[in-house]
């Protein structure tokens, strides 16, 4: 953030925070005159201060570059703006599967990317390569989060939902697999889908027991792909993966990115919506946390067998656990 | 702001400074006061016929509050918040004196309710013991924040400064004069253990066995939160009533309605609170918050079965954990 004094004006600052996301062989005026629909001469005056940037133009600029004018004019202001992405009936699964692998791919396409996860559940995108997982998990966001009408009576089987969501689940979950990522879990990340499932079976949602059975097996078979990988240090499609574990200090799902130059932080909300902001002190304040965090937690990816071990051996028994208690 | 695209920013923009002139003074004059501009040089920024300039458009958004994103950003799925988070800057003991005026606030208007969605239990009730109150907020400084201050510190109830205790002290006053509706899931104290456990691992407790008196503590804490559901009461005389749901509850969600205003609270890496009044979200956690507590087992007042398995269950969790600690 350029320091904002009384002898520059706000306009340069303005222009100043585009020109600094902006690849450096690109020219600001070449982007202004196309943004703005100007010729290169008034993309110029702009740049110079002698024609004002109208409230109009700032907006076309904010919508292209997502520069916050907040900002500029308090970088220490606590005012924050957060985009809050909701999925209900209008905002169905498909949309919101689709809407992921959008950002996923925009992740993909960055050249240096930074994917860091604060993780109080192991984030979904790992359990979309287990078709059976996918389809619970996705069937309890829709009968008991978001209530979706049409799935009020029925049961929960594997073939509940419609294939192509589960494709569309499993092509999110290649995106995912192969850009690198950072993940710092809690020892908690299995607690709530053994609830969900130990719940489920309760409520007598399970068309027959076999299939309680089956997705336990899933997990047990999951949590060992997830340890191979961890111990590979690398994703099954080719991402870096870099774990660590840490008991004490996670106490929600949080994501920071950084994609192409520009700093996005997800807080996870009610379950499946996602909060997202830009703004620049709240990313910058979320990256310093995510700093923190991790040189307060414990590696076990590539290095570090034992604690490893140990590690995926306490989800392991917590899943078994969960199995011999549901009989 | 769905009228934004028919309309200039600049006309919205200057439309929402209007809001915020008192109806007494003319606009007009006080724009061109302000802008150090003649009145004809102000009629022509309102009418459109001359560009405000970003200098000036600072001014006035700083002047009265404006955030301009908020115009500039026209999807109503986008809400401005306010973030308070702890930090080595901002100190424990502003985190709770602001969060302490918010519920002295609260408190003080006639009609009221708060409402919780707490995947742990909510930090208030915490501040009711004093022993248990400062060791929550020990860990804070000494483990989240790194307060450099409290780094080779080891704990016992007094380091904690005794203003920062009645600060915490005082918020629980206000909350038991609030009417709440809290639902819990069954998680609710499994950080205050693994806390505890943490602190005792790594021997950073003055007297070794803090961890036995602190979950002597919890339980203590546990059988209060259980008499209060049982008479549907707080000890402040509000209305209390609790909830238990086992698989719904994702993170730690506030909704506060008084009079005619609603705040939604986000609390968010542990201290930090993100606080909006935004229309849209308010609307949005309400539908959630209500259909979550209709998705929900009431066990205050009635119930006495189910609330005697809840809280039993949690007192069973913390008693085997402190037998660990011997």
């Amino acid at each position: 953030m350029g320091e904002l004094t009384d002898a520059t004006n706000v306009q340069t600052v303005f222009l100043n925070e585009i020109r600094k996301k902006l690849p450096d062989t690109a020219s600001l005026a070449d982007e202004l005159a196309e943004t703005l629909n100007v010729s290169r001469d008034s993309a110029y005056r702009r740049i110079r201060g002698e024609t004002d940037l109208s409230l109009d133009e700032v907006k076309k600029l904010y919508d292209q570059f997502g520069v916050s004018f907040d900002a500029i004019i308090s970088p220490n202001s606590n005012m924050v703006l957060i985009d809050h992405q909701a999925i209900d009936f209008n905002f169905a699964l498909k949309e919101w599967l689709q809407s992921l692998i959008q950002n996923l791919e925009l992740a993909k396409s960055s050249k240096e990317l930074d994917l860091i996860f604060a993780a109080k559940d192991i984030p979904v995108f790992h359990y979309f390569k287990f078709p059976e997982l996918t389809a619970f998990k996705l069937f309890v966001w829709s009968k008991s989060v978001i209530k979706d009408p049409q799935y009020e009576h029925l049961q929960y089987s594997h073939t509940i939902l419609p294939k192509e969501i589960l494709t569309e689940a499993e092509r999110a979950w290649q995106i995912y697999s192969s850009i690198a990522s950072t993940e710092i879990w809690s020892d908690e990340v299995i607690n709530g889908t053994l609830k969900q499932i130990e719940f489920y079976h309760e409520c007598d949602f399970f068309g027959n027991r076999n299939m309680i059975a089956n997705l336990y097996d899933q997990l047990i078979e999951f949590i060992n792909h997830l340890k191979r990988e961890a111990a590979e240090g690398k994703k099954s499609e080719g991402g870096a993966f870099t774990l660590y574990q840490n008991e004490i200090l996670i106490p929600d799902n949080t994501i920071f990115a950084k994609i192409h130059n520009q700093r996005l932080v997800y807080i996870n909300y009610n379950t499946m919506d996602l909060l997202t902001t830009q703004q620049e002190s709240f990313c910058e304040r979320t990256e310093v946390y995510m700093d923190n965090l991790i040189k307060n937690s414990a590696l076990i990816s590539a290095t570090a067998e034992k604690e490893r071990n140990r590690f995926f051996n306490k989800v392991e028994e917590k899943i078994m656990s969960s199995k011999t208690n549901i009989r | 702001m769905s009228d934004i695209a028919s309309r200039n920013i600049q006309s919205v923009f200057l439309d929402q400074i209007r809001k915020r002139v008192p109806d007494k003074i003319s606009f007009v004059d006080k724009l061109a006061e302000l802008l150090n501009v003649s009145r004809d040089s102000a009629y022509r920024r309102i009418r459109g016929e001359t560009v405000l300039s970003l200098d000036e458009t600072k001014k006035l958004c700083t002047l009265f509050g404006v955030s301009l994103d908020a115009i500039l950003s026209t999807s109503a799925n986008t809400s401005l918040f306010h973030h308070r988070a702890m930090s080595t800057t901002y100190t424990l003991e502003h985190w709770l004196n602001s969060v302490g005026k918010n519920l002295e606030y609260i408190s003080s208007c006639k009609i009221k309710e708060m409402i919780f969605a707490a995947r742990d239990m909510p930090t208030f009730h915490h501040f009711r013991l004093p022993e248990l109150s400062a060791f929550k907020m020990f860990f804070w400084l000494k483990t989240v924040i790194k307060d450099p201050g409290y780094t080779n510190k080891l704990f016992q109830q007094d380091v904690i400064p005794l203003q920062i205790q009645k600060a915490a002290g005082k918020i629980w006053k206000h909350y038991a004069a609030v009417p709440s509706a809290e639902i819990w899931s069954d998680e609710a104290i499994n950080e205050t253990i693994k806390q505890i456990e943490f602190y005792h691992a790594c021997r950073f407790f003055a007297d070794k066995n803090q961890g036995v008196q602190l979950c002597d503590r919890l339980i203590d804490l546990i059988n209060l939160i259980k008499e209060e559901a049982k008479l549907g009461k707080k000890s402040g005389g509000a209305e209390f009533k609790l909830f238990e749901n086992e698989i719904l509850i994702a993170n730690n969600t506030v909704l506060a309605r008084m009079e005619n205003i609603r705040i939604v609270y986000i609390n968010y890496n542990t201290l930090s609170l993100l606080t909006t009044h935004q229309k849209s979200f308010c609307d949005k956690t309400e539908v959630y918050l209500s259909s979550l507590s209709k998705n929900s087992v009431p066990i205050s007042v009635s119930s006495e079965k189910e609330r005697n398995r809840f809280f039993n269950k949690m007192k069973e969790r913390i008693e085997t954990f402190k037998n660990t600690l011997n």
